[in-house]
């Protein structure tokens, strides 16, 4: 699949992989994808896209079934969040496909299976919104929270939860400074640990959770995050980092210019000159020698937005005893080309690391 | 990548083999690997192989759970090396085993489980998998029947959707199907081994073969309904991508692709005697004995054509609904999401799951 627009092209040789692995139909990329021509029309083509789907889960509602309408809905807001995920041309249209994920995903939630739940993590005066989801028949399980990366949000981890789920652990995705729900409020926060520290506090509040095992996993800036979280949070057991940077600025110029945009956007940055600067905070030169606690590093040796020395370079730093660095010479950025290889892998090492007991 | 037949096939069942579980990055990276048709079978079977050694590394580890998903990936990689590739039995066959194999790794540990069982019919025995949804007491059954060339390992996405809804689900290789292949080609009155299967589900405590349905995907839209007509016990029957009449392929038997392929399940190898047994494959004259309620659902880009759909609801005999998809490919596979919670939510509906 080609485009004339070169920004168009570059969304779908760097993201198709990723788009089915978090759920698009692979329909619906084709045939989505074939109807824009120009960049300018992404979001507006996702968001017709999400409506049919939206128009789906209606019928289904109409028709009492809900795990049709559940289905249907979790479709809609992925759409939708895909429509507007890098896509900075307009930002009315940012922001009302950002609400339509937001609330299509909340309809869908509750008919999940298992449901995931709304929750609201206090944070610096105001609440991070969040997505819990406990596997059936596990008493008190451990938890893994989910750290999205720069474009991403809370709802995209539709299909990565079930793994860990399956395996005992329960889900919290949530959406920190500069994603989702809380982007327009609070720029992207270097020192994400505070983030992952109000997570914490909140599980300790849930009888049905067991704070005392608590994982994260972070994917892309989010690995960056789940490193920071293993630096500065030592009521975290264990952390995972799937293609995440080790020094944010380093190859920010080599950055496509929509990954450029996103993080001026979401860093609430005047222009790239100042987006730049704030990007050197994002480092872990002072954090990776912190790192105790049972690390495991996920990289794919072809990711073109992040060099793979870089997590050669975090894992060689890091002092933790119990380090793995798994290296796949063929993944793309976060191993979406291979996701059958590194979401077993990383479910089964959280759920190893924070003992959760197998459900059948 | 200019092989017709590669181009074909891959026009034709992209997305089928995706719905059916085929991860998008196998189909992107196989097809890289693929300059022509003759490399399809041995090229996936590769991809097939790469995923059961990730299953057997897992499996070392005491990781059910991943080694039950790489097994799944396996087993339709390694089905589709062998669909339509039955021109060459020495690669098709071994593929076929190790399809079976690897799927029956992976069966006991698919949430729910599906079970194995072995249904007799006439000196033959049919192989299948019972799935029955947790927490439910004696739910509805669906028989689930293959169309051409596929089988019973080849239905697990679609059975999770039934599962779902409450509906217990039975997969089966009926004659001239999967593993009953080796023991018989197909028959034309199919019905018999849709009989034996309800039949053997009727011995069954953990299911309610009184509220039975059936549900029929392509050449298996055939098959449904010819049983339907011929078996009251089915309560519900649902078909997408179906027929009414073989014989309107009865041209297309000089077409080596195809005559490779309707050989192949018919076990039958002379033209003429293909050409009869086509010709009698129509519910011509039975479609009006369908009396329980029949959900046609078809695609208007369907290469059957939208006529024999339109025939079948016209003819059958009981209530009836046909649901034609603006857009929709063989099967609607292109569509899944449209199709697949469709046709659960009337099955379920018809067959009274809570």
């Amino acid at each position: 699949m080609t485009s004339a627009d070169p920004r168009v092209g570059s969304a779908i040789e760097h993201w198709a992989p990723r788009f089915i692995a978090n759920g698009i139909d692979y329909n619906d990329f084709q045939t989505t994808l074939a109807r824009i021509e120009r960049w300018e029309r992404w979001c507006a083509e996702w968001s017709r896209t999400a409506a049919r789907h939206k128009q789906l889960a209606r019928e289904a509602e109409g028709r009492d079934s809900p795990p049709s309408a559940g289905e249907a809905y979790a479709r809609a807001a992925l759409c939708y969040h895909f429509g507007k995920f890098l896509f900075f041309e307009d930002m009315d249209q940012l922001r009302a496909a950002t609400a339509a994920t937001a609330r299509n995903y909340q309809r869908a939630a509750p008919l999940l299976d298992p449901p995931a739940e709304r929750v609201s993590i206090p944070y610096a005066g105001t609440s991070l919104p969040g997505y819990l989801r406990v596997p059936r028949q596990a008493e008190r399980p451990p938890v893994v929270l989910l750290l999205a990366g720069l474009d991403s949000v809370k709802e995209e981890f539709g299909t990565f939860e079930p793994l860990f789920l399956r395996r005992g652990v329960a889900t919290l995705a949530f959406d920190g400074p500069g994603q989702g729900e809380s982007e327009f409020d609070l720029p992207i926060e270097p020192a994400f640990e505070k983030a992952v520290a109000a997570a914490v506090e909140w599980i300790a509040t849930r009888s049905d959770l067991d704070g005392s095992r608590v994982g994260a996993t972070g994917v892309s800036l989010g690995g960056y995050y789940a490193s920071r979280a293993a630096a500065f949070e030592p009521r975290l057991s264990c952390a995972v980092a799937i293609g995440g940077p080790y020094d944010f600025a380093e190859g920010f110029d080599h950055l496509p210019a929509l990954t450029q945009e996103a993080f001026r956007v979401r860093s609430h940055s005047p222009d790239l000159a100042a987006a730049r600067r704030r990007a050197a905070a994002l480092t872990l030169r002072e954090a990776a020698r912190r790192i105790e606690m049972a690390f495991l590093i996920v990289f794919g040796k072809q990711d073109r937005l992040i060099p793979y020395q870089q997590a050669e370079r975090l894992f060689a730093e890091m002092p933790a005893a119990r380090k793995r660095l798994e290296m796949y010479p063929d993944g793309n950025h976060v191993c979406n080309n291979m996701p059958y290889a590194y979401r077993p892998l990383v479910a089964d090492w959280v759920a190893e690391q924070l003992g959760a007991g197998r459900v059948v | 990548m200019s092989d017709q037949t590669v181009a074909h096939v891959l026009g034709t069942w992209a997305p089928r083999m995706v719905a059916q579980g085929i991860d998008y990055n196998d189909l992107v990276a196989t097809n890289a690997r693929i300059r022509a048709w003759d490399d399809w079978c041995r090229e996936w079977c590769a991809t097939g192989a790469m995923h059961e050694e990730l299953a057997r590394r897992s499996e070392a580890h005491g990781e059910t759970v991943s080694a039950t998903e790489a097994y799944l990936l396996a087993a339709m990689a390694y089905h589709f090396a062998c669909n339509n590739f039955t021109h060459d039995l020495d690669q098709y066959v071994p593929a076929h085993h190790k399809k079976v194999a690897c799927y029956a790794r992976a069966a006991p540990h698919l949430s729910p489980p599906a079970e194995r069982h072995e249904v007799p019919l006439d000196g033959l025995w049919m192989p299948a998998y019972l799935r029955v949804p947790p927490g439910r007491e004696r739910p509805p059954v669906v028989v689930i029947i293959s169309g051409l060339e596929s089988t019973k390992e080849e239905h697990r996405t679609f059975e999770d959707g039934l599962l779902r809804r409450g509906l217990a689900t039975f997969s089966f290789d009926g004659p001239g199907q999967g593993e009953t292949w080796f023991q018989a080609g197909m028959i034309v009155d199919f019905e018999r081994a849709t009989s034996a299967v309800i039949d053997h589900l009727e011995r069954q405590p953990t299911v309610d073969a009184d509220r039975l349905g059936a549900f029929g995907p392509s050449m298996g839209g055939y098959l449904a309904p010819r049983s339907a007509a011929h078996d009251g016990r089915i309560k519900a029957c649902a078909v997408s991508g179906g027929s009414f009449d073989r014989s309107r392929l009865l041209d297309r038997l000089d077409d080596p692709f195809d005559f490779a392929r309707w050989s192949h399940i018919w076990k039958v190898y002379d033209k003429d005697r293909l050409a009869d047994l086509t010709r009698q494959s129509t519910l011509e004259g039975l479609a009006s004995k369908i009396r329980c309620p029949l959900l046609i659902v078809h695609g208007t880009l369907d290469f059957v054509p939208l006529d024999q759909a339109r025939r079948l609801y016209a003819e059958a005999g009981g209530p009836k609904e046909l649901v034609v998809l603006e857009g929709g490919n063989h099967v609607c596979n292109n569509m899944p999401y449209r199709y697949r919670p469709l046709v659960g939510d009337w099955l379920a509906r018809q067959l009274g799951a809570a």
